[in-house]
């Protein structure tokens, strides 16, 4: 549809040029001057709103964003009762400066889209002779644009629940948030204090940065271990089942598909009281004569510690086994036959055809599972809960606590959310660069260069 | 015309919603005071609420009262993490008052803390009082009203073991009588080991100048705990109670003794309908008797418990979103409500019902609630002293000798180190392995580190 109120002319008259111009200061202007008013007025409408939002309340937000709170709870008597007059919420303080501050890429984000729409209106009008109706650029929406208007709700769902917490997670990991600074006790700045508290290993006020070492130690080596079991184990597995002459193949691959099917945490936490102190097990194991005192499955570091990896192949090894199922059967037969022509035994083959193969197609597999293990909250948390305790850990991290389970330990159990936020950002870092280097990997660059 | 009636539709249904929305709003505008207690009080309480409205009726007209379940040792945590949405009147451990800090209103209204103090036991107000500055000025409050006690008792099998038995471990453990296991205790639970130590003679407390623990724990006489502890885990009529397992044992007549709170006595005898149904102990045969001795450097040395309460305590922010003149109004009555719900009257009823000792003098004193168990008062002819009221009174004569509980925010900081400890001499007794004194005195170094930690800078 276009608007035919406006006259065409072939110069550009000098106010239309200043309007232009000027839109870079006044949102919507442009628009405005080639004849968009409606939309001209939204884009000025809003730059009103920041504007009055800045003035208001903005300006507040970010002098108390700088001081999170200065005014503390206090209590007043009247009439032999006591008042409260709370003071300053630091958290909540926080969160408004987080909001605000992430306004100002938001207002250069309207800036850019309103002077690129005033600048579209303007080429539109050299080129017509006239604009677009407001009419007609909202049809667009929905046909050219149709991206835009899809995107806007996932945008927004982004930015409100995963860049506003990830920027205020990351923040929190340079105030004093902790378990002595919970409202009505105000929280404050502490600059790079709490990561040097994580790599303090001097004898004086150690604890932390103790725990922090040997809980990262453990989470890697359980990474490794973790992935490295189920990971062959599934391989192993599915080369068992794929066997020529193995009858109910169906059979055997649906039995361990059913450990998949069940919710993992029933099975973590049925295991879990199985092989308690006075669990099942050791009850039978003593009643068989086996063992005369209970095993310490979960009540010793190593126990502890080898039980999981142990009970987690139980959960992990099917998952390989499905996918590695179908990479086996992918392989060309031709390969074997030339090779066991070559005089090649099953051993050689194995080395020399199927893992190189295997390998080359689930390499980003290994990655999601060695990083999912990395964060593998569920195996630890039901099957153990972090334990057995360790004296003088601090945060409670047990034996058998990952990077993430302590720091799910930290925020619900103590409230030490500086300290749990300084742990997030160090499994982000850490994932970043395992990805980062792994990407690197022939599988990520060429999937066709697979060459026996 | 299709617009027209989607535009009539689209109308009576937002005049609907607007109603709806109206209707559930508008229904009650005076302030709702949020309880949070225990399961088994909520329906207690909620009489006690009617009772106290209808004593005064004036209230009514600007509160209104709401119970929600919450277990009490969880409290301290919501309150801390946001009290904004937390109850507005909780029952907690006292030991949790350090740590919960401005998250309480202090009590100074004259006729509260008059009838605190002639109510309630010295003992039971003990930690409850706390410096607080008022409009500038610093007074002294009270933070809390007390319930009742929060310690342990040992349970046992009258048919099974003697009044004489239960005086001292050695001799529950030296009893020949007909059942697996003559002793049940979690080992490695702080809450029942620390008493050992203390019993031992050891010691924490705390140190003002640091607000951090200070403790004998790793001393002479932490090693004294630790090796009866170890002997204790290796005996063979003794069982580590860490799964519940104690109260199923002692339910089929298999345990002659074990240790928990007074309300396990209603998880053990036989009801009918009951989860306890089928169990051989009943009340003929079930009694409780207080902590026993232990025998050190032959001689007789009473276990002893840190002296803690739970206690009442109402949400500093309780009213603020009112003025002035409404929130003290409003904190007056959550105060008398506190103050009712642990008054002489209802403290009996809590005991009825739940077998919480009560703080209340005249409870104490009184025989319906306190009929001195032989092995306290030396009185063979008290009568069976499986009855509720002779639980409480063990309460009570164990409060007497209690340790007060350190008061102070770095109490979390005793909790898992002691636990640990509990559990390494567990598995060293598991795995067979002799007991070395060297072993002991590592656990007990690692056991001082973690309980004089300063986390509080």
């Amino acid at each position: 549809m276009i608007n035919m109120t406006m006259q065409p002319s072939k110069e550009m008259p000098i106010i239309r040029k200043i309007a232009f111009y000027l839109s870079f200061i006044f949102f919507g202007l442009g628009n405005i001057a080639f004849g968009q008013i409606i939309k001209g007025l939204i884009f000025f409408a809003l730059q009103i709103a920041i504007v009055i939002f800045f003035v208001f309340w903005g300006g507040q937000h970010l002098a108390n964003f700088a001081t999170i709170g200065t005014q503390n709870q206090e209590f007043i008597e009247i009439g032999g009762s006591v008042v409260t007059i709370p003071g300053d919420n630091s958290v909540q303080l926080f969160l408004l400066g987080v909001f605000t501050i992430l306004l100002f890429p938001a207002v250069a984000l309207l800036a850019f889209v309103s002077i690129k729409s005033g600048l579209v209106a303007k080429q539109n009008y050299l080129k017509e002779k006239c604009s677009l109706d407001f009419k007609t650029d909202c049809k667009k929406l929905i046909d050219k644009d149709l991206h835009k208007t899809l995107l806007t709700v996932p945008f927004l769902g982004l930015l409100f629940f995963t860049i506003v917490p990830l920027v205020f997670m990351i923040l929190i990991a340079f105030t004093n948030f902790d378990r002595f600074h919970q409202h009505p006790e105000l929280f404050d700045w502490v600059g790079f204090s709490n990561f040097r508290a994580f790599f303090n290993m001097s004898a004086d006020g150690a604890q932390i940065g103790r725990t922090f070492v040997r809980v990262l130690g453990w989470t890697l080596i359980w990474a490794v271990l973790a992935t490295v079991t189920c990971y062959f184990g599934g391989i192993f597995l599915a080369m068992l089942i794929n066997q020529k002459g193995i009858r109910g193949k169906t059979f055997f691959r649906t039995v361990f598909v059913i450990t998949i099917a069940i919710p993992a945490f029933i099975t973590l936490s049925a295991v879990s009281g199985m092989m308690a102190r006075n669990g099942i097990v050791n009850i039978l194991l003593m009643r068989w004569g086996f063992i005369s005192s209970p095993l310490p499955f979960f009540s010793d570091s190593m126990w502890a510690r080898v039980s999981v990896i142990v009970i987690n192949m139980w959960i992990g090894i099917p998952f390989t086994m499905l996918f590695a199922t179908g990479v086996l059967q992918n392989i060309p037969s031709e390969l074997h036959e030339s090779a066991k022509i070559d005089g090649a035994n099953a051993w050689v083959r194995f080395r020399k055809i199927v893992m190189p193969y295997v390998l080359f197609i689930t390499a980003p597999v290994l990655i999601t599972q060695f990083i999912g293990n990395i964060n593998n909250f569920n195996v630890i948390f039901f099957l153990t809960g972090g334990a057995p305790a360790v004296s003088g850990a601090f945060g409670g991290a047990g034996s058998t606590d990952l990077l993430i389970t302590w720091l799910f330990r930290l925020t619900a159990e103590h409230n030490d959310f500086s300290f749990a936020s300084v742990i997030g950002l160090s499994v982000f870092l850490i994932n970043i660069l395992i990805s980062l280097a792994l990407f690197k990997t022939k599988s990520f660059k060429d999937d066709t260069a697979f060459r026996v | 015309m299709k617009k027209r009636i989607s535009i009539i539709v689209v109308a009576i249904c937002l005049f609907f919603v607007a109603t709806i929305t109206v209707a559930c709003s508008s229904s009650d505008d005076r302030y709702r005071l949020l309880v949070w207690a225990p399961a088994e009080e909520q329906e207690m309480l909620l009489s006690m609420s009617e009772s106290f409205l209808y004593e005064n009726p004036e209230f009514a007209e600007l509160v209104r009262f709401e119970f929600v379940t919450m277990d009490f040792p969880n409290v301290p945590d919501e309150v801390i993490r946001d009290a904004m949405s937390a109850a507005n009147i909780f029952k907690f451990p006292s030991g949790a008052i350090p740590a919960m800090g401005g998250n309480l209103l202090p009590m100074i209204y004259q006729p509260i803390l008059t009838n605190a103090e002639s109510r309630h036991v010295e003992a039971a107000l003990d930690a409850l009082w706390s410096d607080v500055t008022i409009g500038g000025q610093n007074r002294r409050a009270l933070v809390a009203l007390p319930a009742s006690p929060n310690n342990f008792v040992l349970h046992y099998n009258s048919d099974l073991l003697t009044e004489e038995d239960v005086r001292s471990i050695e001799s529950i453990m030296a009893a020949d009588i007909d059942a697996e296991f003559n002793l049940a205790m979690p080992l490695a639970n702080a809450w029942y080991n620390k008493v050992f130590f203390l019993g031992a003679g050891a010691t924490v407390t705390v140190n003002l100048e640091t607000d951090t623990l200070q403790t004998t724990f790793a001393g002479e006489y932490g090693m004294k705990a630790a090796e009866y502890m170890s002997g204790l885990a290796r005996h063979p009529l003794f069982l580590n109670d860490d799964g519940g397992q104690g109260g199923q044992e002692f339910r089929s007549g298999n345990l002659g003794a074990f240790f928990g709170p007074p309300i396990s006595r209603n998880d053990v005898i036989n009801i009918p309908g009951n989860i306890t149904e089928g169990s051989v102990i009943n009340a003929a045969n079930y009694a409780s008797a207080p902590l026993p001795t232990i025998r050190i450097n032959s001689e007789d040395r009473q276990l002893i418990d840190f002296s803690e309460h739970r206690v009442y305590g109402i949400n500093a922010l309780t009213g603020a979103s009112r003025d002035h003149l409404e929130a003290a109004q409003i904190t007056r009555i959550a105060q008398l409500f506190v103050d009712y719900i642990t008054n002489d009257i209802n403290q009996l009823r809590r005991f009825e019902l739940t077998s919480a000792a009560p703080t209340a003098r005249t409870l104490v004193n009184h025989n319906q609630t306190n009929i001195p168990h032989p092995a306290i008062a030396g009185n063979p002819s008290a009568g069976n002293p499986g009855r509720p009221e002779i639980v409480s009174s063990i309460i009570q004569a164990q409060i007497n000798s209690a340790m007060p509980m350190p008061a102070t925010r770095a109490l979390s900081n005793f909790w898992s180190p002691q636990a640990v400890f509990g559990q390494q001499i567990v598995n060293n007794a598991d795995s067979g392995t002799p007991p070395a004194v060297a072993d002991f005195q590592r656990w007990l170094d690692d056991l001082y580190n973690g309980i004089t930690i300063n986390l509080t800078a």
